[in-house]
């Protein structure tokens, strides 16, 4: 492509119609090209700084054989650390088991009534995507879950709740939301 | 519009994987760096040798580069790390590369030998800028207010245009032509 040395100056200026993508490739395929846009940044330089040290001759050049031994690079792209997140999530999952052991163990006999831990049935604790090892403290026989269908309205609307905020905790690792940490179970208290 | 839009186009063109565009941008700052770089290193084949490994070493971390701060900034940060590593290098070569004066100070010997810049990249420099400044005096007023007004005071075209009064593409025009006129004298300069 052939640039006009009037668009290389306005590119050296950063004027937008000049600087465009085409110009640019244009600019830095050619040898005359690439040593005028030099010589105009020379000038700009000895202008505003009374510039005294010049790059020697073959400054650029064995920098650009440099550059060609080093691997092309790609632009930037988020890192999702794939084999560091699961491993993170197990060891948080187990810190939450065991404190949920603990905590429930030590409750439990200083309530007047049983505790019972509201658990939605239809919690599914992992997607394929994300680790099945997921720590979980039995579940007496007295907390187990009362079917959907036999609940009252309120209780209803609350399980679908519960369940609502577990899955999204869930979720919500794998699309950056902030909250709480995935792998926790909610875990309440209700009365009888 | 300013140079650093330029600046951020050529960037993401590198990140793109385009090194040619990397090559622009060396030539565009190679002797500034250089310049800077010589503040903390007198001898002249150090500071072109800090100031390679220091482009190189932006060239590296430019898929890391986010723009927050301009391409210079950035570039300026890794030169003054570059320099100051080397430094710190020279300090821990041995003893025996090192004398004492008579005040007991300590001197280094390849140091004192390389304090001495070449007497070419001196006389290159000081007619690099004799003859820059000398073709500036020869340019036409309207030329050269132009130029200066967008190298020295750093004024964007629309700013040259109000204040001379005169269209954007009236500015372009000037700019580029003082900058040809200058070149057609630098030029001969430097292939020689």
């Amino acid at each position: 492509m052939h640039i006009e040395q009037e668009v290389l100056s306005a590119a050296i200026d950063g004027d937008h119609d000049a600087a465009s993508d085409q110009v640019l490739q244009g600019i830095a395929g050619q040898e005359i090209t690439r040593d005028c846009w030099a010589r105009y940044h020379l000038i700009g330089d000895v202008l505003r700084d009374g510039l005294v040290d010049v790059a020697s001759k073959d400054f650029s050049q064995r920098l650009r054989t440099q550059i060609n031994d080093e691997p092309t690079i790609v632009s930037p792209r988020k890192r999702s650390s794939s084999y560091r997140r699961p491993l993170a999530g197990l060891a948080i999952a187990a810190s939450v088991a065991a404190i949920a052991i603990i905590g429930v163990g030590r409750i439990a006999p200083e309530s007047p009534t049983p505790a019972r831990i509201a658990v939605s049935p239809d919690i599914t604790l992992a997607t394929p995507a994300q680790p099945q090892f997921v720590a979980r403290p039995e579940i007496p026989p007295a907390i187990s879950p009362a079917p959907l269908v036999d609940a009252t309205p309120a209780l209803y609307s609350q399980r679908r709740l519960n369940g609502y905020l577990v899955k999204f905790n869930e979720q919500r690792s794998s699309v950056g939301i902030p909250g709480v940490n995935p792998y926790v179970r909610i875990v309440g208290f209700e009365t009888e | 519009m300013g140079d650093s839009y330029t600046d951020k186009q050529l960037v993401e063109r590198v990140q793109q994987g385009d090194k040619k565009s990397f090559d622009l941008l060396v030539l565009k700052y190679q002797n500034r760096i250089i310049k800077l770089v010589s503040r903390y290193v007198r001898d002249q084949s150090d500071a072109q040798d800090i100031a390679q490994d220091a482009f190189l070493k932006a060239y590296r971390a430019l898929p890391n580069f986010r723009g927050d701060s301009a391409f210079y900034t950035w570039l300026y940060r890794i030169a003054i790390n570059t320099a100051k590593n080397y430094i710190v290098s020279l300090s821990r070569r041995p003893a025996e590369a090192r004398i004492e004066n008579a005040d007991g100070e300590k001197l280094d010997l390849d140091e004192l030998q390389k304090d001495i810049a070449t007497p070419e990249n001196v006389l290159l420099a000081d007619e690099i800028k004799q003859t820059i400044i000398e073709a500036m005096n020869k340019l036409p007023e309207d030329l050269r207010v132009a130029i200066t007004l967008r190298e020295v005071d750093g004024l964007t075209y629309e700013e040259i245009a109000e204040a001379m009064d005169c269209p954007i593409g009236t500015v372009r025009s000037r700019i580029f032509r003082a900058r040809e006129a200058v070149d057609t004298k630098l030029k001969p300069l430097l292939e020689h």
